[in-house]
């Protein structure tokens, strides 16, 4: 090969590489095609109560995906994902935005965008009542109350149970190095291990944990939920990269239904049904 | 522009600016404090014609106690910077008793509980430095409002971790000292304390560690009151040198459970006598705890144990060895400090040691009630003596629990116990009521009482229920 046809051919890459990369990042297209096609296609989680039980079935974001998709003027399709699978869905146009629980981080925000958050929550532990020392003495006296995820730092040792994928695998690895950690496909894996007592603890959000704590006495007999700390974990619509049409609409969505009360109100609707 | 209209605009920025300068600040300084905290009210219903020390005195019939407590605890929790924390823990408290014979009776009170530093200078070290409680992980609370420096050093990939602290603890610190009074010798107690934390595979933990206490708050400065013609001595008349020494073990495999410990005491101390002379009294004596348990589905069930030698040598020991704790909830009568009765002995009655051992269950009701029982035996360590027979069968208590939460939030809860005394009660009750120095006429109708009733073994019973609203 010549170098006139190397470099014609490095051309021609490079060309293709940025017709590529621009088809993703043109603004407009994604939301075109929703309203040509006039269905919304939502990447849901497989459970995630309150937000979302059963795939769908009900739920806070699925009231959410409703009410976007009646914003919109469009019809919602929910496709229940993995939590593996969001960000691939959204880069291969399986799905054309996500709304399952997805927090917000660096390594994801490489490859897709987030809009506003629409809800805060810390990473929280359900921990075995056992396996946390007692730190109240009397009705009076305590030492340094061990109360997040933070505070079990001072122990020795923890044993994590923990979803494969999820943003919490990250942050044991980076926060609790040398604490055994123990990946969970999903979140009722995670809670029979914690039962068997095969873990010290299942590490979810604050605001699933809280739910699951609030609904089931034998869970609050047995366990103790460690929730708070500083560090708040933003949920936001997950999108594809690029489209600013569509991110403009879901941001102005968010903004109305916080300002509204309406993620509250769908909230408290699902808090307490099983 | 002209240039009155460029002062104008210049003025008014300059008067916006240092506004939204503070509120830049205030808002980064909230995100950096943490509160949580809980405010708690109970109600109790005590009743008993057993004699209880500070509580009932000896009735033919049952008498009851009737009040409330009162409780609200704040954490504020600084981050000044990622490495440095500033806590304080703030405390409302009161009780509000019907009875002049209600435990505390209408006392309210603004308490400023802990405020120390928690310091991370690396990630594997930490200090705390300033006011906080002390405790050993038996719960003995070993100096409560103590300020002192600890430094903690995590070994081995954080599997173990080395503590050293510092301790200076205020007992009965005169309140009128260096106004009116003279300057004691030694107003305080120093304590070393060294140990270490570790883990052994996932499945146990453990800790060791050995005390200093070196208890120097005494004098024998003379002291004379012109003005209501009395001598005497300052401060409390005790100083001793105590040595500790404990280990504390738990197993978690599965769902079975094993939490083990014991304390070792040994030193001296001196006691001031009548004649405000310095006797010296040895001390040995030693602590265990011991729990097992499994859980089947909703039901746990766990045999548990506690005891404390006390110390049989000599009762003017007072505190200076490990008691029987009642900082673990063992039981809601017979050893106790969450409120209500604790006929646990103290101070001068405890030196006869006591131990309790039984059974507890926890079982799921209705998945919205939380239950537990226990049955629980108590005895002493010494044999006692009660009209002429040996005896160190203390009582036997009855325990059921009922808890309903709602979340992380709300929890209502109802205790319930009954205590049947038996001989060695009636016995160590007894004792401690022989040393009274002299008879008031309250006093010899306490002893005509012994006489009548002391010989009662009736059932105490107590009654609480309560309310808490946790926050964070």
């Amino acid at each position: 090969m010549t170098p006139k046809k190397i470099t014609a051919a490095l051309l021609i890459t490079l060309l293709a590489i940025a017709a590529s990369q621009a088809a993703d990042i043109r603004p407009g297209d994604v939301y075109r095609d929703i309203m040509q096609s006039k269905t919304l296609r939502v990447g849901i989680s497989m459970d995630y109560p309150p937000l979302n039980f059963n795939a769908g079935e009900k739920g806070a974001e699925i009231e959410m995906a409703r009410a976007l998709g009646e914003f919109m003027g469009v019809q919602v399709r929910m496709v229940p994902l993995p939590v593996e699978r969001y960000a691939a869905a959204l880069e291969q146009r399986e799905v054309d935005l996500v709304i399952a629980g997805f927090s917000r981080n660096l390594a994801r925000a490489r490859s897709v965008w987030f809009s506003e958050p629409y809800l805060s929550v810390t990473p929280a532990v359900l921990a075995d009542n056992r396996s946390i020392p007692r730190t109240s003495y009397g009705s009076e006296f305590e030492q340094v109350s061990i109360s997040t995820i933070w505070d079990l730092k001072r122990l020795t040792d923890f044993r994590f149970a923990v979803k494969k994928g999820s943003a919490y695998e990250e942050l044991l690895k980076t926060e609790f190095p040398s604490m055994t950690r123990v990946p969970v496909a999903s979140n009722d894996e995670g809670m029979d291990l914690l039962k068997n007592g095969a873990v010290n603890g299942f590490v979810h959000d604050s605001l699933f944990l809280e739910y699951l704590y609030s609904t089931s006495a034998k869970l609050r007999n047995s366990n103790i939920l460690l929730a708070g700390g500083s560090r708040l974990e933003k949920i936001c619509v997950g999108l594809p990269f690029g489209d600013t049409v569509l991110k403009q609409q879901v941001d102005t969505f968010i903004q109305e239904i916080l300002r509204l009360g309406l993620i509250e109100q769908w909230l408290a609707k699902y808090s307490a049904k099983r | 522009m002209k240039r009155i209209h460029l002062f104008a605009v210049a003025f008014l920025v300059l008067a916006l600016l240092p506004g939204a300068g503070h509120a830049e600040m205030l808002s980064t300084l909230m995100e950096r404090i943490d509160l949580s905290g809980f405010l708690r009210l109970r109600s109790w219903s005590v009743i008993s014609r057993t004699h209880v020390p500070d509580a009932f005195d000896t009735r033919h019939t049952y008498k009851h106690i009737n009040y409330m407590d009162l409780f609200m605890r704040n954490r504020i929790y600084l981050t000044v910077i990622p490495e440095i924390q500033v806590r304080t823990v703030l405390d409302i408290s009161g009780n509000f008793g019907k009875s002049n014979l209600a435990i505390d009776n209408a006392d309210a009170n603004l308490i400023a509980r802990d405020v120390y530093a928690i310091i991370r200078p690396v990630k594997e070290a930490e200090i705390s430095l300033g006011l906080m409680p002390f405790s050993l992980p038996g719960g003995y609370i070993l100096a409560r409002d103590a300020t002192g420096i600890q430094y903690t050093h995590a070994i081995a990939n954080k599997k173990a971790a080395l503590f050293l602290a510092y301790i200076k603890a205020f007992d009965d610190a005169d309140d009128s000292f260096g106004q009116g009074s003279d300057v004691p010798d030694f107003i305080w107690d120093d304590i070393v304390f060294a140990g270490s934390r570790f883990s052994i595979g996932s499945v146990f933990r453990g800790e060791c560690y050995y005390i200093y206490e070196d208890d120097r708050f005494t004098t024998n400065k003379f002291t004379l009151d012109t003005t209501n013609f009395t001598a005497g001595l300052e401060g409390d008349g005790r100083k001793g040198s105590l040595h500790w020494v404990g280990f504390h073990g738990k197993v978690m495999t599965g769902n079975w459970y094993l939490r083990f410990g014991g304390i070792f005491n040994a030193g001296s101390i001196h006691w001031r006598n009548a004649l405000y002379a310095f006797r010296k009294t040895n001390i040995l004596a030693g602590l265990f705890e011991f729990e097992t348990g499994f859980s089947i589905d909703d039901l746990k069930l766990s045999a548990v144990a506690e005891g404390a030698t006390g110390d049989p040598n000599n009762p003017n020991a007072g505190r200076s060895f490990q008691d029987i704790k009642g900082a673990h909830d063992f039981s809601f009568i017979a050893v106790d400090s969450n409120g209500g009765l604790a006929l646990r002995g103290s101070g001068e009655s405890c030196w006869f040691g006591l131990y309790g051992c039984g059974l507890a269950f926890t079982y799921t009701l209705f998945d919205s009630f939380i239950m537990d029982l226990k049955l629980l035996h108590f005895g002493t360590m010494k044999v006692l003596y009660w009209r002429g027979k040996k005896t160190t069968w203390f009582g036997d208590e009855a325990d059921l629990g009922l808890e309903y939460r709602f979340r992380n939030i709300l929890s209502v809860f109802l205790n319930a116990g009954a205590f049947l005394p038996q001989r060695a009660y009636n016995a160590q009750d007894n004792m401690s009521r022989s040393y009274y120095g002299y008879l008031t006429e309250v006093h010899y109708n306490d002893l005509l009482h012994d006489i009548d009733n002391h010989g009662s073994r009736s059932m105490i019973f107590e009654i609480m229920l309560g309310l808490k609203i946790s926050y964070d």
